[in-house]
């Protein structure tokens, strides 16, 4: 490994202030809500685009990689001595990875901010608000900035902690919100903060393995640093390694939970009971990419782990096929649903399998910049164009004031900007050849998956492509296609017509659909189109680190020769990504657009198809097991010890003890007579006791 | 030790500190516990010169600081003094007893 | 060990100050300006607190300075030796008397006799900071002397009440014994050595032959005991209760941030350096005191009505953490001999940590309750239930205060009390300094009780009827209060460079063990 030396200074002064704007903003937010509320909404969405700025100054060191990595530490606690972690430092850590992800959240924090002035507007607790965003923008870029560990974690906590303070942001759970703010239906229909505490809990339980895995490391490996993992992690002594493999999985447990995989992805389509740039920001472009972040930046780690010890490649089938089957999975999810912030975030925690299934095969061979880069490409594009998504839901429920797609329809002529923008999304989710960024990252990720030989993958990849392809096309069928529903007529009737979303709402989300076919059409440069030009980076970096010896594993051996040339595995990609397409469009088609079959009746005439439908609509049960088998006997349990451990024992131990003590402080008090003369004695005798004790210390 | 002297009026010294630490203790009277303190003034003064019996050259720094001792005992008693008069003014009589309002 | 006259220079102005204030007063009939005896107060101090930074930065780089005041050299001269034990002390009373000055400007606003109370305070640290200046020990006395009378005065500055009389009337006679005690042990001492230079009684006494093996001890018991009267340990603390709520609020917080200090001080400067502590055994002897003292305290403190005397009584209960950190150095070094070293360097280090830890906690404390009963008027804490609602500032540095003292992470007093409870377990194996530090622990988890009553009562409950109508108290009464608790949370999450700091005055006292 070539020598990487630390440069500290000015060079790195971009990189502390990116986090350091948005947390200070959010320190500000209270201070400049005394002062105007429209100081405070506008001095919000400034340090914000503080942040951007800061984040795209940048940018220019993407096109220099010699130059990186570049870090920067701070010493912060130095206790000597100390078995382990005796050395905490603060840093940050610019390369390519950090820079992709810094840019990309700070550019569509930036967008989603100025989207919240229209869409947040009249909310009474504006202030909490902007607080908790600009603390979330700045724990995020925090996350992704760091140097090691510790402040990842930092980071990682305080996502956590302002996405429950997000989600539950309309906390007072009334009733009357129903149709815009609660999430699902009975016997699954959930209120705001009832949905915050379940995306905390859930993630934590994802939070705890992960720290159990970070110590485990840091046990092992004694630094915090990711430069020094990398380092390190070759040096470690050969018994000691098998304790790595579990390590790393336990690790994996954070990523699982925060990128709602298999089993913790319930809490991901509950926490749309947030407000719609919540849903936006946290769950579409940032948080949940933090999981993927965590697992690009541990896997040179594990991979460099690897060839010394091929044990560890476990860790990358994992991911992969936790990754796959989650993208499956939650793709059919979406089919059934009735909500249309339900069905983007089915289509978030799919998408996000993608990413985790790319970055679990680019580790089983020998080329891991294909993989590696299809996940980091597919995380961009994915992000744009969610949020994208997001945001023009969240202008579709502003107008018609309910979430469901069957209070929807028709309003394509009244919102026309708005439907153009989520198709032109859409189809880049749906990844439509040529024009849209999702087509190329989605085909990227497939090509990987053959050329690292993992047939089965691929067959479940491009069917959840076909998946994909049909909840789309149903979402904006229903949404802005065919005739209106009762509930608009009734709202026409009543003086409210629906309407185009204003100025301050449609020209972000115009912004990432242009960006979405800017992405899509710099792809299609054969030698210098974005996803090249990306795997060439990744791969002139990673290459510092990773230096492929000849004694490699067998696993990836025998992976890379199961796989396939390259010309014939892109081949079969383009062929069965666009089968795939028409399939699954054609279908959707058919059913909601033509409305050749009424969808309705065709699932209530055949029971076996009603059956489907209804594993499909109550998430194939996954949720329902959680609250049968772990909340509900959690909750009878902490009731039945309330009752009788904490009040019949610990409490009255409690009261037993202070009056004990009270009693006996209120007799002693009367020592202290406040009269001289015995505090004179008081001494006198103290003055003796203290002679005593001298004589006896003497004679000791 | 070696000097006969010495022996009586380190005694002294002592018993003087007693009498007037019993002064402070026992009497009730404000005016009588700064006598006290005087008196155990006195008695740290004279240990202070009765060291000098022992060994003459410490006499003229022994003389320096009883001297200064002397001075701060007048400091502390005219301030005493002070509190004791306000007391009077405040309370109504020198009882020390009586001086008791604040307590536990 | 180098000469330098700077290091008169803090104690020269605030004596200057001392002198300038009154006479301003009585010059300036005509100059009718009410807050210029403040100003010239607070440049005072600030000057003052300037020049201990210079001399910190002599001491720094060039190690303990001496100064002899007279031609003669010792024995016979007055002499001046500062270390990093004694600066370390002497800029935190510099500071102290800062912020309070500038608190005093608005709190006493409505007293009389204004150009006393400051060129008394000045006084008072001009007395303290020739305490830690003190190269002899009857030079240590003259200044001690200094600051009692000044702070006799302060106590009976109100003095149409008669709380501030009775108080400051007990407090003179029973400090006056202790002074007098103290100065009694000295003149022992001067006997048996010759010379009262603190060096050079470093080196006679572990040497001297001549006299009983029971006389040194005795000596030790003497000062404990008169030393220990300022510093209120506990046989002899019953006038601090009386003494710090009497008092106006910003001396309160004079007397129990530093003036106690300077007890303790004198008694570490007089145990540890004179009667080497591997020579003598006073450990435990300061270690069952120090337990003494906390639990004593702590049961006094617990039912209290009145908020200025609980604070008081947990002055108490903090001298005896520092008193019990020094036994253990002391005991450390007596059991183990040199090995012990650094067990007494860690335990005597968070011993002097948590004095600057309480001085600043507890100086915090007492002005936050100097301007809730300034603007309440009253110190019953149940009339004074939720004030801290309305006083948001200075109710939000009050409970830090009260939580640093508590010893809560993340705040300073967290560490200091960390260290000392470490050290005390750090001597292996041995039964009675295990029991002794797990009764230290239970005490401070008895203390976090009435913290958190106070702070329950002050800054959750609803204010009643007599706090509902006040307001912020004035910005000079805010700002010392701020900076204050400012400073407790930033030593408390990056307490490394006052720990260096405490480290090393803790070796420098220590220091002529190691030859």
């Amino acid at each position: 490994m070539e020598p990487i030396t630390p440069i500290i200074g000015i060079e790195t002064l971009p990189a502390w202030l990116c986090w350091l704007f948005p947390l200070v903003g959010a320190l500000f937010s209270p201070i400049l809500a005394k002062i105007h509320p429209k100081v405070r909404d506008y001095g919000a969405v400034f340090f914000s685009f503080l942040s951007f700025l800061m984040a795209a100054m940048l940018i220019p060191l993407l096109f220099n990689i010699e130059l990186l990595p570049k870090w920067e530490i701070l010493p912060w606690i130095d206790l000597e001595g100390l078995p382990v972690l005796s050395k905490i430092e603060m840093g940050v850590l610019i390369d390519p990875l950090s820079i992709i992800m810094a840019n990309v959240i700070a550019f569509i924090s930036l967008l989603i901010m100025i989207y919240s002035l229209g869409y947040m507007k009249g909310d009474p607790s504006l202030t909490r608000y902007w607080f908790f965003m600009n603390f979330f923008i700045g724990s995020m870029i925090l996350l992704v900035m760091s140097e090691n560990l510790i402040l990842t974690l930092f980071g990682w906590e305080g996502v956590g902690l302002c996405s429950y303070a997000l989600i539950g942001f309309w906390y007072k759970d009334s009733k009357k919100d129903y149709i815009e703010r609660w999430v699902g239906e009975p016997p699954e229909a959930y209120p705001p903060s009832h949905c915050g505490m379940k995306a905390f809990i859930t993630t934590r339980i994802g939070d705890l393995s992960l720290l159990l895995g970070a110590l485990i490391i840091v046990a092992f490996t004694g630094t915090l640093s990711y430069i020094g993992l990398l380092e390190e992690v070759q040096h470690l002594p050969h018994e000691s390694m098998w304790i790595l493999v579990p390590a790393a999985i336990f690790f994996f447990g954070g990523p699982i939970g925060k990128s709602a995989q298999l089993p913790l992805m319930e809490w991901l389509p509950d926490a749309m009971s947030g407000p719609t740039t919540v849903s936006a920001l946290i769950h579409a472009a940032t948080m949940v990419n933090a999981g993927v972040y965590l697992v690009g930046r541990i896997f040179p780690i594990i991979y460099v782990g690897s060839t010394v010890y091929p044990e560890m490649i476990s860790f990358f089938y994992v991911i992969a096929w936790i990754g796959v089957l989650t993208a499956f999975v939650a793709g059919t999810q979406a089919m059934a649903s009735n909500e249309i912030k339900k069905v983007l975030a089915y289509s978030t925690v799919s998408q996000l399998g993608y990413m985790m299934l790319a970055l679990g095969v680019a580790g089983t061979t020998l080329e891991f910049a294909l993989g590696y880069t299809a996940g980091v490409f597919h995380l961009m594009s994915h992000a744009v164009f969610k949020a994208a998504l997001f945001l023009t839901a969240g202008a579709v429920i502003h107008a018609v004031e309910s979430r469901f797609l069957h209070h929807m329809g028709g309003i394509r002529k009244e919102m026309p900007i708005t439907f153009w923008c989520m198709s032109l999304t859409a189809f880049s989710l749906m990844g439509v050849p040529i024009l849209f960024s999702g087509f190329w990252s989605k085909d990227m990720i497939l090509e990987s998956t053959l050329l690292a030989g993992q047939p089965l993958i691929f067959i479940l990849a491009a069917v959840t492509v076909a998946i994909t392809c049909f909840y789309s096309v149903r979402m904006i069928a229903l949404t802005f296609l065919g005739k209106k529903s009762d509930r608009i007529h009734e709202m026409e009737d009543g003086g409210h017509h629906v309407h185009e979303a204003p100025k301050v709402m449609w020209i972000p989300y115009a912004i990432l659909a242009a960006v979405t076919l800017a992405f899509g059409i710099g792809s299609i440069f054969p030698y210098n189109g974005i996803g090249i030009w990306l795997e060439h980076t990744f791969e002139g970096y990673l290459s510092k680190f990773i230096e492929i010896e000849h004694h490699l594993s067998p696993v990836s051996i025998s992976a890379t020769e199961a796989a396939l040339p390259q010309e014939l595995a892109v081949l079969m990609t383009i062929v069965s990504s666009l089968t795939m397409l028409l399939v699954g469009t054609w279908i959707a088609y058919r059913l909601y657009v033509k409305r050749t079959v009424d969808p309705e009746k065709l699932v209530g005439s055949r029971s076996a198809l009603k059956s489907m439908w209804t594993f499909l609509f109550r998430r194939w049960y996954i949720n329902a097991f959680f609250y049968k088998v772990f909340i509900y006997p959690t909750i009878s349990i902490s009731r039945w010890a309330l009752k009788h451990i904490e009040e019949s024992g610990i409490d009255k131990f409690n009261y037993v003890v202070a009056d004990a003590v009270k009693s006996f402080c209120s007799r002693f008090r009367r020592t202290h007579t406040g009269v001289l003369n015995y505090n004179v004695i008081g001494m006198i005798l103290g003055f003796i006791l203290l002679i005593i004790l001298m004589f006896v210390a003497l004679v000791w | 030790m070696s000097n006969p002297d010495f022996t009586l009026y380190v005694v002294t010294a002592i018993l003087l500190y007693i009498i007037g630490i019993y002064g402070i203790a026992i009497r009730r009277n404000m005016v009588r516990t700064v006598i006290g303190l005087e008196i155990i003034t006195a008695s740290v003064n004279l240990n202070f010169l009765a060291f000098t019996l022992l060994n003459p050259k410490l006499l003229p720094l022994a003389q320096y600081f009883v001297v200064v001792s002397i001075v701060l005992g007048a400091a502390v008693a005219s301030i005493a003094l002070m509190l004791v008069i306000q007391a009077y003014r405040l309370y109504g009589s020198t009882d020390l007893r009586k001086l008791s309002k604040l307590k536990w | 060990m180098t000469q330098s006259w700077i290091v008169l220079q803090p104690i020269i102005i605030l004596l200057a100050g001392a002198l300038i204030v009154p006479t301003i007063e009585f010059l300036g009939k005509a100059v009718k300006f009410e807050k210029l005896r403040g100003m010239i107060a607070v440049i005072i101090f600030g000057l003052s607190l300037y020049s201990a930074l210079t001399v910190y930065g002599e001491v720094q780089r060039q190690g303990p300075l001496t100064y002899f005041l007279t031609p003669y050299g010792p024995p016979i001269g007055v002499d001046f030796f500062v270390d990093q034990f004694s600066i370390f002390l002497a800029l935190l009373f510099c500071l102290l008397g800062l912020l309070i000055s500038i608190y005093s400007i608005k709190y006493m606003e409505d007293d009389t006799g204004l150009d006393k109370y400051y060129s008394l305070l000045m006084t008072l640290v001009a007395g303290l900071v020739g305490i830690s200046f003190a190269g002899d020990l009857f030079n240590l006395f003259i200044f001690w002397e200094v600051m009692s009378l000044s702070s006799y005065a302060l106590v009976a500055f109100k003095k149409y009440r008669w709380e501030a009389i009775e108080a400051s009337f007990k407090y003179l006679i029973m400090s006056t014994i202790g002074s007098l005690t103290a100065l009694y042990a000295i003149s022992v001492l001067y006997g048996m050595a010759g010379t009262l230079n603190i060096s050079q009684l470093a080196s006679i006494i572990p040497t001297l032959k001549t006299y009983p093996p029971q006389l040194p001890y005795f000596i030790i018991a003497t000062i404990i005991v008169g030393f220990g009267v300022t510093a209120s340990i506990v046989p002899f603390h019953f006038w601090l209760p009386d003494a710090h709520p009497a008092a106006p609020s910003g001396i309160s917080a004079m007397l129990s941030g530093v003036v106690i200090k300077a007890g303790i001080y004198a008694i570490a400067r007089i145990l540890f350096s004179i009667f080497i502590p591997t020579a003598f055994n006073f450990g435990t002897t300061l270690i069952l005191f120090g337990i003494i003292t906390i639990s004593v305290a702590n049961f006094m403190a617990l039912l209290q009505r009145d908020i200025k005397r609980l604070l008081a009584y947990s002055s108490i209960v903090n001298i005896g953490y520092i008193i019990f950190g020094f036994g253990v150095g002391a005991y450390a070094l007596n059991f183990y001999g040199i090995g012990g070293y650094s067990i007494a360097a860690l335990a005597i280090m968070g011993a002097i940590f948590h004095v600057f830890n309480h001085a600043v906690g507890k100086g915090l404390l007492f002005l936050g309750a100097g301007s809730f009963i300034h603007e309440v008027g009253t110190r019953d804490l149940t009339e004074l239930e939720g004030v801290g609602k309305k006083m948001p500032w200075t109710g939000t540095s009050f409970s830090i205060g009260l939580l640093t003292l508590a010893g809560v992470p993340p705040l300073s007093g967290f560490w200091s009390k960390l260290f000392i409870i470490l050290a005390g377990y750090a001597v292996l194996g041995n039964s009675f300094m295990i029991i002794a530090t797990s009764i230290v622990v239970l005490n401070s988890i008895f203390a976090a009780a009435y913290y958190l009553w106070v702070m329950q009562r002050v800054m959750l409950r609803d204010p009643k009827p007599k706090a509902k109508g006040v307001h912020e108290a004035p910005l000079l009464m805010v700002i010392p209060i701020v900076i204050l608790g400012l400073i407790t949370v930033i030593v408390g999450c990056w307490p490394f460079e006052i720990i260096n700091f405490a480290d090393v005055a803790a070796r420098s006292l220590l220091g002529l063990l190691m030859g």
